[in-house]
């Protein structure tokens, strides 16, 4: 009855369940920190150009695309997003507007990855935007966006989470004016 | 060991066995996933996911959010693909966005890669339909197990003989 082989397998079993049921409360605990971030992000100039887009060769290949150029302030701190359970936070500004043929649009103009708490306090001024601000229609008339900071917590081990701050005011749309080859 | 105990050993393998694919469909329902589980391949969503991390994915009703990481494949390519939605754009259909995604990792977003086989040539979006899953939860290390099983296929044999002979030793 008690052989070597029944006792590691009541060993490995025993342990086994134990690092899980520690895992599945670490995972749990991580939902419960009480948390308090802040953040906000605002536009500091929009500008749209025609042009197309060289840098990837199968996409907005025509002339005629417009593309809208930001400068934008954020200032954000999300250090009490930083617990026991936090591996990192992927922290992204995200444009959002509506047109006629579509109701919502998102579009995320820059993003950042922080790995450590003392990194969680941003403040950063004149940041243009990482990703082509391009609408669906390839086209700006009459649209009106806000932006908002958004943040994804990525666990140790456990539950993805989101969050985002306020939407800022509406930002128009200016008529293009240059060209961007 | 007799015929008798042979039986009742195999029947315990095959009840445990069976167990665990009726618990893992069971999951997939819940879930409203085809695959609720899958291991990390690549590195580009790093320093998020790492290979050998195991993802858990859902299918909620609710539209995909920006930002969100999404398992997705393309049409023609075996091996699915987790990356995040850095785009959105929802028609008044419902059910009916229109989403660019990017690995963490890499510089450039993955509108190469929906064009990857001739019959996607000027695919710019992938849709709800395109999605397997939608990552809800993480752990990490786990799936090493089976990359190791996938490099090594010995180790895989080697774990079979080992089950096959629990049937016919264990008392």
């Amino acid at each position: 009855m008690n052989n070597l082989q029944n006792r590691a397998n009541a060993v490995l079993a025993f342990s086994l369940s134990a690092i899980f049921c520690l895992l599945g409360a670490i995972a749990l605990s991580a939902l419960l920190i009480p948390t308090h971030p802040t953040g906000s992000v605002a536009l500091d100039s929009i500008k749209v150009v025609t042009g197309r887009y060289d840098k990837n060769w199968v996409d907005y290949g025509t002339r005629d695309n417009q593309f809208a150029n930001t400068v934008m302030r954020v200032d954000a701190d999300l250090s009490s997003l930083f617990h026991w359970n936090t591996k990192q936070l992927f922290v992204y500004a995200v444009a959002e507007y509506s047109t006629p043929t579509h109701p919502k649009n998102q579009i995320v103009l820059w993003d950042t990855i922080i790995k450590r708490k003392s990194a969680a306090v941003i403040k950063k001024k004149n940041i243009k935007n990482k990703y082509t601000l391009i609408d669906l229609n390839k086209k700006w008339t009459n649209v009106q966006a806000n932006v908002s900071l958004h943040w994804n917590v990525v666990p140790y081990v456990g539950f993805m989470t989101y969050g985002h701050s306020q939407l800022s005011e509406d930002y128009a749309f200016p008529l293009p004016s240059g060209v961007q080859t | 060991m007799n015929l008798r105990q042979i039986l009742s050993n195999s029947l315990n393998v095959l009840m445990m066995l069976f167990g665990v694919f009726m618990s893992y469909k069971a999951w997939g329902l819940y879930t409203n996933c085809e695959s609720p589980l899958v291991v990390v391949l690549s590195e580009s969503m790093e320093p998020a996911f790492a290979r050998g991390d195991i993802l858990f994915l859902s299918n909620p009703k609710k539209p995909i959010d920006i930002g969100e990481i999404c398992v997705f494949k393309i049409p023609g390519r075996d091996i699915p693909i987790v990356h995040r939605v850095i785009d959105r754009h929802d028609s008044s259909k419902a059910d009916s966005q229109f989403l660019l995604t990017k690995g963490d990792n890499n510089n450039v977003d993955d509108r190469g890669l929906y064009q990857e086989l001739y019959t996607n040539r000027g695919k710019m979006w992938i849709e709800p339909k395109d999605i397997v899953g939608r990552v809800q939860g993480f752990l990490p290390y786990v799936g090493m197990f089976t990359i190791f099983m996938t490099d090594y296929p010995m180790l895989k044999y080697a774990l079979l003989g080992a089950v096959g002979l629990l049937v016919f030793l264990y008392e």
